[in-house]
């Protein structure tokens, strides 16, 4: 079996009990304690906080959970050795909410170009007001 | 679908895991001094969406007694995580159970669809039409490369657990299990059995479910889920045809001494039923016990008789709260009274 860090094919499956439930890792002996000592990426960096939430790494690693979703941005380097030894991989494929409502803005928009020429006021009326719920939605974050 | 197919695929559930951009996760959210006004905030905005679209039920946790939380989490609605978080934590159920959205979880949504039968795809057209409108309450925690922002890494990406609840009573019982285990951990699947990780299996009834989480598409999950599905489906159905041929008389014997317990008890402990009626459904399945009606309806109707008799649903049923020994007496009656529809075949 390899091994969900360096890819060598010595991997073992270790059980991780956290607050959170169990978690099997495939790694290979020695990542496994480099993973298991917090090693695995940068010790210094252990006390850093979440600007957003105040959660530190170091507490990251004792309960399993991060504190809000700036921790992801906030952890990120340090996070993704950890997640490619949970989940394998490191790129979401599936569902995006915001690339749907980004596909939905650029369809209204010209929807609404339309809607000005003819002078369908009603209709431009309910088309700016779907706008404004979809920059509500997507304004604010980082994306 | 045919019937010895959903013999042993007996049930679907899909679960997407959602967080609001705006607001800590639960755990540190319930550590907030604005914790109260945030969480009605949420559940005020979502119950508006939802209701929008169609009925739903609102529960405020925290307002609940314990013994109409506990009855929620017997039919599996709501978990236990959610009442522990019961100052910020509410959840909103359809009429007829199938879909339960937990709020203030271990995220801050947690969207489940049940459904009797084996469906995945209809269980997932049915939660991500919910998740959905969910969607237009407030702004999801959305990342380009880790999709869906969730509490705990392991259910990052798509957020979705996808299970089917599997009947192995032939795989189980001629020790098989081991196998299937070793076997789901390659593909990226686990299996549970029913009374938590790690326990052993309560009915012979095991949870077959995705463990990773992201960088594959729901599609693509799914499809992993059933494959697997679909062999061990075939793989208890040849069990059980061997099991029937070298069973002969011991085999026959034991169902027979569970339909007569049942049938005639007076006191039935939870765990004496849960084992008695997983001999029962075997009866059933290998015909030596019979009815006038189909045969997936029968064990439809069993499994639907368990959920009722955990104690807080017969609190419930009985309209006011019975000590241990009252509860196995009502169980034993009503047990009674299901097994006056079934018959011996001989
Ligand atoms: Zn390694
Ligand atoms: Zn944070």
């Amino acid at each position: 079996m390899l091994c969900a860090m360096c890819g060598n094919d010595q991997a073992r499956v270790y059980t991780r009990r956290t607050e959170s439930g169990e978690t099997k890792l495939y790694l290979c002996p020695d990542c496994y304690r480099r993973f298991m000592s917090g090693k695995a990426s940068d010790t210094k960096n252990v006390r850093r906080a979440c600007p957003s939430c105040g959660t530190t790494l170091d507490e990251f690693r004792k309960t399993g959970y991060l504190g809000c979703a700036d921790c992801y941005s906030a952890f990120r380097e340090e996070l993704i050795p950890t997640i490619r030894v949970l989940q394998g991989r490191l790129y979401h494929t599936g569902k995006d909410p915001v690339r749907a409502l980004g596909d939905e803005q650029a369809e209204l928009e010209e929807e609404l170009a339309d809607a000005q020429k003819t002078g369908d006021k009603f209709l431009e009326q309910r088309i700016r007001y779907r706008l404004s719920v979809i920059h509500r939605l997507l304004s604010g974050g980082d994306e | 679908m045919n019937i010895s197919y959903e013999s042993v695929a007996v049930s679907s559930r899909i679960r997407l895991a959602r967080n609001f951009r705006d607001y800590p996760f639960p755990d540190r959210l319930i550590k907030s001094p604005h914790a109260r006004e945030q969480a009605s905030e949420m559940v005020r905005t979502i119950n508006a969406e939802l209701n929008a679209v169609e009925e739903f039920e609102l529960y405020d946790v925290g307002t609940l007694t314990e013994a109409r939380a506990t009855y929620l989490v017997e039919r599996n609605l709501i978990s236990r995580d959610l009442i522990r978080h019961s100052a910020i934590s509410a959840a909103l159920i359809s009429p007829d159970e199938s879909i339960s959205v937990m709020i203030n979880e271990e995220d801050h949504i947690r969207e489940q669809y049940f459904m009797r039968g084996y469906d995945l795809n209809k269980a997932y057209e049915r939660i991500t039409g919910i998740d959905d409108v969910i969607s237009e309450s407030l702004p999801f925690a959305f990342d380009r490369e880790f999709g869906y922002l969730t509490a705990c890494p392991t259910n990052l990406g798509t957020g979705m657990r996808a299970s089917v609840m599997m009947f192995l009573p032939a795989v189980s019982r001629r020790g098989l299990m081991k196998r299937i285990a070793t076997e789901l951990h390659r593909l990226g699947l686990t299996v549970r059995g029913t009374s938590g990780e790690g326990s052993g299996a309560e009915g012979d009834l095991f949870q077959i479910s995705n463990e990773v989480t992201l960088g594959l598409t729901e599609t693509e999950i799914l499809s992993a889920v059933e494959k697997a599905v679909e062999l061990i489906v075939q793989f208890e159905l040849r069990e059980r045809a061997r099991m029937r041929a070298e069973g002969g008389i011991q085999l026959r014997d034991k169902t027979m001494r569970a339909y007569g317990i049942l049938s005639n008890c007076c006191l039935l402990g939870m765990k004496e039923f849960i084992e008695l009626t997983a001999d029962l459904k075997l009866g059933i399945l290998f015909g030596y016990l019979g009815t006038d009606r189909a045969e997936e309806e029968v064990l439809a109707e069993v499994d639907e008789h368990i959920v009722a008799m955990r104690p807080a649903n017969i609190d419930r049923l009985n309209g006011a709260a019975l000590s241990e020994e009252e509860q196995n007496a009502y169980r034993a009656e009503q047990t009674n009274r299901v097994m006056r529809r079934m018959e011996i075949v001989v």
